[in-house]
């Protein structure tokens, strides 16, 4: 079976959400069976090589992928919540987007000591969100052995941010 | 799924339903995708899921059933191109959600299987039922965890599916 062409299941559109922003929409790809089977075995693929305990995805666009990554990698998954949306005790961590601020919390329960954790997200842009995320894995005792995307943008240079982690994504911009 | 396995992850924390338990044990995770399709396989042509739980195990859903996977998504989210809008009846926190879906995501015909952990009052099922219409295409039925729904509150929502009801889970609070 050939590989589909995973770039030509994203949709472009040009100015959204902003004038000269071009948003990459990756509906169309959850909407093709056999792409999205391909992605979240591309994904999960990569994931289990990295031998985690558990797959964390970001609230809303990382749940898209997160949990069926997890499945096909064997390990559960911990999400990744807006604030005031999980039970308590959470930990908390806050950080700036482009235009204000955004928070998210994790279980504190969620993670053990030494838990081996590979985060997910749909898109790389400037690498805020994960970044954020890979500090409350890390507060709570947990090791980011990974974390995974279905599309970089590379010129935002989010992987220079995250420097110091393992980062893979499937589609480049 | 032994219901057994449910009650015993499924538990309150301040009196809300802690549900989390669910997602971090993966041969639960991928027991439930498949006993929440197995009575529908074959029929569903797409499955969608409502922002933001519903995507967890509808993703997982259409994977176990080889179709593809439609989000529904509330108003905060970037969602561009056309869609389909409807705002749901007052859920049980007294709020009312608007509920968004990409018109190119369904086909007249499409066979909609909606999937998500929790259906409480059926606002949010009726709304995307609203929507999926909107596209022309039938909401063939409702798979979810746990059905806190009466009975006369399904009407119109198609075939209904849980692996627990509410009354079932344990009402205690998770120590």
């Amino acid at each position: 079976v050939t590989a589909i062409d995973l770039k030509s299941r994203v949709r472009e559109v040009q100015d959204f959400p902003e004038p000269g922003i071009g948003f990459k929409d990756i509906a169309p790809l959850l909407l093709d069976p056999d792409a999205l089977k391909q992605t979240v075995g591309d994904l999960a693929a990569w994931t289990l090589e990295r031998t985690p305990d558990l797959v964390l995805g970001a609230e809303a666009r990382g749940f898209w992928l997160g949990a069926a990554i997890a499945v096909e990698a064997g390990c559960g998954f911990v999400p990744a919540r807006r604030p005031g949306k999980l039970p308590p005790e959470t930990v908390t961590a806050r950080y700036l987007l482009e235009y204000g601020e955004n928070a998210l919390e994790v279980a504190s329960n969620a993670i053990s000591q030494g838990a081996r954790v590979v985060i997910h997200d749909d898109v790389l842009a400037t690498g805020g969100t994960v970044e954020a995320i890979a500090g409350l894995v890390e507060q709570l005792g947990g090791h980011v052995v990974g974390i995974n995307f279905v599309i970089e943008l590379s010129f935002l240079e989010g992987r220079k941010r995250l420097g110091g982690y393992d980062i893979f994504s499937l589609i480049e911009y | 799924v032994d219901p057994a396995r449910l009650r015993a992850e499924i538990r309150f924390v301040g009196g809300h339903a802690d549900v989390w338990r669910l997602f971090d044990d993966v041969n639960l995770l991928r027991d439930l995708a498949a006993a929440l399709v197995d009575p529908f396989r074959g029929r569903p042509t797409k499955v969608a899921g409502i922002e933001s739980r519903g995507f967890i195990l509808g993703t997982a859903a259409a994977l176990e059933l080889g179709v593809g996977f439609v989000p529904i998504r509330k108003a905060d989210g970037l969602f561009p191109g056309p869609k389909a809008v409807a705002v749901t009846e007052v859920d049980y926190r007294g709020n009312r959600h608007e509920l968004r879906l990409q018109r190119a995501a369904l086909d007249a015909g499409d066979q909609v299987l909606l999937v998500d952990d929790w259906i409480e009052t059926g606002s949010q099922a009726r709304a995307a039922k609203s929507l999926i219409e909107a596209c022309g295409a039938n909401l063939l039925g409702v798979a979810v965890v746990v059905r806190q729904l009466a009975e006369e509150e399904t009407a119109g929502l198609g075939t209904q599916h849980w692996l627990i009801a509410s009354d079932q889970l344990d009402p205690s609070e998770r120590a």
